[in-house]
């Protein structure tokens, strides 16, 4: 009899260690998320332009990562700069010599197809120089940290990787909402007209949307090779969560694309810990298509937004 | 001057007859022609990325709706055949039929709330619908035998069964199927259908106004597309032997013939067929000769010849090379 209690109780205390842990976890990887979902929906917000080149953009901030520490023995930390600098003002100088064309004349089709045709041919640009291994890189190993309550353990480049992803996405928070590169790009987001009207350099504006953009999704790169192998078609996975995240939030809202994050964050380690693995991410899409159909402002997001 | 330009018209259109004439003998012909076994396997490819490019064209093109979820039609096609065959004896024939069938449901179920998105949100749902299909396939293992693929079984000597020695009679049916779907396109492009599908495209609210349904025409449009793709699925399943759910519900096929219809030229009968047999065979050779050293190197030249167009010929090689006739003749006359 109290043997049976017994059983109970540390199954009850299992149970809720799984839980707690998962939900740690979704919390971790959310953050990393987060700083991808926030370059993509400043892009959308800004310029209207579903970004599908955002994926393979983390997915060479990876690589950048990964040779670095490979071949100079470059700290990621380090790393994590020269990478932002780099992507910056590639994504910089793409937008004013390729993309502004398009925005300016095209069909609203057009944007998203030359950004589908840029990922086809970074996916498999990277594929033909580097093959389809995969690669990772060890930095914190297997160590994990022991929180200390309920037998909860974190690995370190989980932990690594949340707190550069939340660094990068506090720094730019704050650029967006104190200084005034910030509010031209919120004033430009809101109407492009009179934000033309108040001496704002648009397609500046523009331009350094689009860096950001690519900033952003490398530092994401960067916080997701810690614990993720690289390989050329790592981009799709990602750009894919980050695409429902940011209809979560709301398209153009960044608290909407942190919320959004930490939510699909939760929801994926829950449900790979509940449902068969397999089914978690047949269950984000149905989650999306269903935003997109019910609430396509999303739970963030202004209500007028036509979609 | 008027009636000038009416004979001059008059003379045009017949030889342009007479050009579609000959092309289709030369096509009915190509067999004898050509014997090389590799030469006909590209050109067989060519024409199935062409059909799939065509039916496409039909959501893509004319309607305006940038579908990523063609690939899921496709994959039901190949996959039903198949799987009606390997499990209950069915013919190919009679599967390819159902196939289509079920892809016509789907196409009409996704497509009756998917079409109240504005363009690229549709476009969004339907790469989640595509991924959403090609994890279902891969886990479907009792039925579909997960990520080792189906062998279909197309080689054989039973054409009941459509199964053929020899590409020959392959490339006679996909020669078929091309040709309808072609035919099917003009019709269309003639009939109030094509007006209305593209009224739509230039301008949905206009199309709104002076009250055209656009819902119901795009599920109409949908539904022909979905019932065709799903038979080019059965096809590639035929004459490929082999599915997996990587390739047939894969990003990689839907961005072959996507570029194909767009290269050529989105919304026009022709564009998507000169797409496809000017890229086709361009990275079926190259992937032949460098694909061991390069992988990647073929879809790497969609990616660059879709980029090129849009970039620099928004409206597709076949709208550019009409244009540069009718200056020339102009400055002629």
């Amino acid at each position: 009899m109290i043997e049976c209690r017994v059983i109970k109780e540390t199954g009850r205390t299992k149970a809720m260690e799984l839980f707690v842990g998962a939900i740690i976890q979704g919390i971790l990887i959310g953050g990393v998320y987060a700083v991808a979902a926030m370059g993509l929906t400043l892009v959308f917000g800004v310029m209207d332009i579903v970004n599908f080149a955002h994926g393979e953009f983390i997915m060479l901030g990876m690589y950048v990562v990964f040779w670095l520490f490979v071949l100079l023995g470059i700290d990621p930390f380090l790393s994590l700069f020269i990478n932002m600098g780099i992507f910056f003002l590639a994504g910089y100088f793409l937008q004013k010599l390729i993309i502004n064309q398009i925005v300016e004349t095209a069909p609203i089709l057009n944007r998203l197809l030359i950004t589908l045709a840029l990922s086809v041919v970074l996916t498999n640009g990277a594929l033909m120089t580097w093959k389809g291994d995969f690669r990772s890189i060890f930095v914190y190993a297997q160590s994990v940290i022991d929180l200390g309550f309920l037998g909860i353990r974190i690995g370190v480049a989980r932990l690594m990787s949340f707190i550069i992803a939340v660094l990068v996405a506090g720094v730019f928070y704050f650029l967006i909402m104190k200084t005034k590169w910030g509010i031209a790009v919120r004033a430009s987001a809101q109407s492009r007209q009179s934000a033309e009207l108040m001496g704002i350099n648009i397609q500046q504006i523009y331009s350094l949307t689009f860096g950001m953009g690519a900033a952003l999704a490398s530092a994401a790169g960067t916080s997701i090779i810690l614990f993720h192998p690289v390989f050329p078609t790592v981009g799709l996975n990602f750009v894919l969560k980050t695409f429902i995240i940011v209809v979560l939030g709301g398209m153009g809202s960044f608290v909407g694309a942190f919320a959004g994050s930490l939510i699909i964050g939760v929801i994926e380690s829950l449900s790979a810990v509940y449902i068969a693995s397999t089914y978690k991410e047949i269950v984000s899409f149905i989650i999306f298509i269903l935003i997109l159909l019910f609430k396509p402002s999303g739970l963030f997001g202004k209500k007028e937004r036509k979609i | 001057m008027s009636r000038e330009t009416g004979e001059n018209e008059g003379k045009r259109a017949l030889a342009q007859r007479m050009a579609i004439l000959i092309i289709i003998a030369i096509a009915f012909l190509l067999p004898i022609l050509v014997q090389s076994r590799y030469i006909q396997q590209i050109i067989i490819y060519s024409a199935v990325i062409a059909y799939l490019a065509m039916c496409w064209n039909i959501v893509g093109g004319y309607c305006g709706q940038l579908s990523f979820c063609h690939a899921v039609y496709f994959g039901i096609g190949a996959y039903t055949s198949t799987i009606c065959f390997l499990w209950w004896g069915l013919s190919p024939w009679i599967g390819m039929l159902l196939g289509a069938l079920i892809a016509a449901v789907i196409g009409f179920a996704m497509g009756y709330p998917l079409f109240r998105l504005r363009s690229h949100f549709y476009a969004l749902a339907t790469i989640a619908f595509l991924e959403i299909a090609r994890l279902l396939a891969l886990n479907a293992e009792s039925l579909t035998n997960g990520p080792r693929g189906l062998l279909a079984k197309g080689w054989g000597k039973n054409p009941l069964l459509y199964q053929f020695q020899g590409y020959v009679p392959f490339y006679y049916i996909i020669l078929i199927m091309l040709l309808g779907v072609i035919i099917l396109t003009y019709w269309m492009e003639k009939s109030r259908l094509g007006f209305y599908l593209r009224a739509i495209k230039e301008d949905e609210d206009a199309a709104l106004s002076i009250g055209i349904n656009q819902h119901r025409l795009k599920l109409i449009g949908v539904v022909i597309s979905a019932f065709l793709t799903a038979l080019g699925g059965t096809f590639y399943a035929q004459f490929m032997g082999y599915v997996e759910p990587d390739v047939v519900f894969g990003l990689g096929i839907t961005i072959q013939f996507i570029s194909a219809a767009l290269v050529g030229g989105g919304g026009t009968v022709a564009g998507p067929v000169y797409g496809s047999f000017i890229l086709v065979p361009l990275t079926e050779y190259l992937r032949g000769k460098l694909g061991g050293v390069f992988p990647g190197l073929h879809l790497l030249i969609y990616g660059l010849a879709l980029g090129f167009i849009i970039y620099f010929l928004p409206q597709g090689i076949i709208m550019s090379i009409k244009r540069a006739v009718r200056s020339i003749a102009s400055k002629n006359v």
